[in-house]
């Protein structure tokens, strides 16, 4: 009785968000759960084959996109927060966006969260992709963040499969708390790996023994093979694996291989991180049964979901828009974005919001020197945002000047400043931080530029 | 004539935090700005330093659980860092570092982490973590000190430290006595990171002028073109209410 009356508290709410023209990706799950606070675990109770999480640090939303897309495929769409909403009020508004009867619902589900949604949905299977340092991890929040998801995969069924990314020493070492099985995913080809230096801090050490782990493989960041000199703790070999690996201007060729398949597609998403959301959805899709061809024609329709690498038409100009959050991330993207050929435009957006964070250091630690070296391609670089000073400062100590380096304050200004500065046959490659890119959003879909990304 | 300045870098490797980087960087591209070259020498732990003829050490901010490792490594280089600061070395100690800077250290598990002493101050656990943006009027500079503060222990003065300045928006040391970081001689300590010397450009040339004059004795410093500093600076400002103050 008050899950239904719950249900249509939440429905009605959507219906009045949809009306006032707002996508409403948390709010109408925020009223039902109001109404009922047990309501996101029996509406997955509703669901004929159960539920999958997908959940860790960094590419969540990519990943959980290319296994709806199996999934879909194989089964009927399931219940998806596709937008990234993965608190429990957007993972009760995709239920109210889908309506019933449902198959199966594929949850994104962010870290802090998981402990609970473990507890209350029916798994089967928990996928974890990585866990890297957030911008504001200071003080150990590596490991609490692990530890979250730890406590979340105790929580699950002992039915429940775990896939867990064998190249991150943090992820593997969450074998020991699965209740049942456990598949690994990891990269078995070797890549030229040009960010896979600089120090590990907390996530080069071993997590059962805190030794320094011995790295005889790194692909980014703390992302590799290794072996603990002290306990023996080592990356356990994974079941599901890239055995190739070519970069493509906009994607990559993999070549995927587990016991009893392989298959080689090409994947429309750029770079070394993609390739890793795409393992992980891969090896989850396996993990439940999806046929390979299935997968693999999944991996070659990947979208990636907005800001998240996006190209985007306006007029004569065109954008691509990549989301920055953390340092990792960021590093991964000036990678990719060096891929692209030609010359290219640059306009960094910077805030400082809670979901930016509000410490704006982490930016010394991304490595934007490499945009100022000779041959790097760079035009104009314009900077935004909240705080676009600070990221002006930290530009010009990467080695840019006025007047290729310019800044203006927020971030509509900003964008009519770069697209004012950059010439009309040159991509302007936009960075935004979470709440910036909310905001470059905005006004893209004002000017008519780019769809809502709700309805992506 | 020489215009090289050696800077020391201590546990670039261990204490990879926000800014640090940010902060050597600063220094280095100013020099250069000002037409001297700063040499910059990483030391990680357990690795031999040679401070005799380092003219400036940076120590940068750790992990709470570092800092038992870190002091013991410290400790070891206590008798090389009074040397240097004897002969002129400009010492810049930064969150964890600034601490270890103190006569001790004391965990939030109560355990008691000796510091090398160099200014008169200790560091005590408190309830919840000190986090935020920071405005700090210092006299002695022609600008407040700007930045970004996240620490759990309170920082407590002794008789003969001197606070670097007060705080004017922020927790500083303590929360309590509204002092914000310490000095003594050309030794500095603070709890402003962001980063701290990029965002504070007339603080970073000061230690640089100190630094050249050990080698040259007082030297002329010229003004840089800092439109981007006060910029970030001043969004800063204005959200804390100091519109109009640089
Ligand atoms: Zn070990």
């Amino acid at each position: 009785m008050r899950e239904r009356l719950a249900y249509w508290a939440g429905r009605l709410a959507l219906a009045l968000s949809r009306r006032l023209g707002r996508g409403g990706t948390s709010l109408p799950g925020r009223v039902a759960l109001r109404v009922d606070p047990a309501l996101l675990g029996k509406l997955a109770r509703r669901c004929e084959r159960g539920a999958v999480l997908v959940s860790g640090t960094n590419g969540k939303t990519t990943t959980a996109r290319i296994l709806a897309g199996a999934l879909e495929r194989s089964e009927g769409a399931p219940v998806h927060n596709r937008s990234g909403a993965n608190l429990p009020p957007g993972l009760v508004t995709a239920f109210l966006r889908t309506p019933p009867p449902w198959r199966r619902a594929l949850l994104e589900v962010d870290e802090a969260a998981l402990p609970r949604a473990a507890a209350q949905v029916p798994a089967a299977l928990l996928l974890v992709t990585n866990v890297f340092r957030d911008q504001l991890d200071r003080y150990g929040e590596v490991e609490r963040t692990a530890r979250l998801i730890e406590s979340g995969i105790r929580r699950l069924d002992p039915g429940a499969t775990v896939v867990l990314n064998a190249d991150d020493p943090r992820v593997a070492a969450m074998a020991a708390a699965a209740p049942g099985p456990v598949r690994f995913f990891g990269f078995e080809a070797s890549v030229a790996a040009s960010d896979a230096k600089g120090p590990l801090g907390d996530a080069g050490r071993c997590p059962r023994c805190a030794a320094p782990l011995t790295f005889t493989a790194r692909l980014y960041a703390h992302l590799g093979r290794y072996l603990c000199p002290g306990c023996g703790f080592r990356r356990p070999d994974p079941e599901v694996t890239i055995q190739g690996f070519t970069a493509l201007p906009w994607g990559s060729r993999l070549e995927v291989a587990w016991a009893g398949g392989a298959l080689a597609v090409e994947l429309p998403l750029p770079g070394l991180f993609n390739a890793y959301n795409a393992l992980g959805a891969a090896a989850a899709a396996l993990a439940l049964g999806v046929d390979a061809e299935v997968v693999g024609a999944a991996l070659g329709a990947a979208v990636g979901s907005f800001g998240r690498f996006q190209r985007v038409d306006a007029g004569e100009r065109q954008l691509v828009v990549a989301l920055v959050k953390n340092p990792t991330g960021f590093n991964e993207v000036l990678r990719t974005v060096e891929g692209i050929e030609g010359e290219k435009d640059m306009l960094f957006l910077l805030n400082d919001r809670a979901a930016d964070g509000t410490d704006v250091s982490w930016l010394w630690d991304v490595d934007l020197e490499r945009l100022s070296r000779p041959g790097a391609g760079i035009g104009a670089v314009t900077c935004g945002g909240e705080r676009a000073g600070d990221m002006a400062v930290r530009l010009k100590y990467a080695g840019f000047e006025r007047p290729r380096l310019q800044f203006a304050q927020g971030v509509e200004a900003a964008l009519d400043l770069a697209l004012a500065r950059g010439s009309p046959g040159r991509p302007l490659v936009i960075m935004p931080t979470y709440t910036a890119l909310l905001a470059l959003e905005d006004v893209l879909a004002r000017r008519g530029v780019a769809r809502s990304f709700w309805e992506v | 004539m020489d215009r090289r300045l050696v800077l020391v870098h201590l546990y670039p490797d261990l204490l990879n935090l926000y800014g640090d980087r940010g902060n050597v960087l600063a220094l280095s591209r100013r020099a250069s700005w000002a037409g001297w070259t700063l040499e910059v020498r990483e030391v990680g732990m357990g690795e031999a330093a040679d401070l005799a003829e380092a003219d400036m050490l940076f120590v940068g901010g750790g992990q709470d659980r570092e800092q038992k490792t870190l002091a013991q490594d410290l400790l070891r280089r206590r008798d090389a860092i009074l040397r240097g600061v004897d002969r002129g070395l400009v010492v810049l100690a930064v969150c964890g570092g600034y601490q270890l800077m103190g006569r001790r250290y004391v965990t939030p598990e109560g355990e008691e982490v000796p510091g090398i002493g160099l200014m008169d101050l200790e560091t005590l656990p408190g309830p919840g973590r000190l986090v935020g943006n920071v405005v700090v009027a210092a006299g002695w500079l022609e600008e407040p000190l700007v930045g970004f503060e996240n620490h759990g222990g309170r920082t407590f003065l002794g008789p003969s430290a001197q606070a670097l300045g007060q705080v004017v928006r922020g927790h500083g040391n303590n929360g309590r006595d509204g002092t914000e970081g310490a000095w003594a001689g050309k030794v500095y300590g603070t709890y402003l990171h962001g980063a701290l010397l990029p965002k504070n450009p007339a603080f970073a040339d000061h230690l640089l002028r100190q630094a050249a004059a050990r080698r040259r004795g007082e030297v002329p410093w010229p003004k840089l073109d800092d439109l981007e500093e006060h910029a970030a600076r001043a969004v800063l400002m204005e959200r804390m209410g100091l519109r109009g103050q640089r």
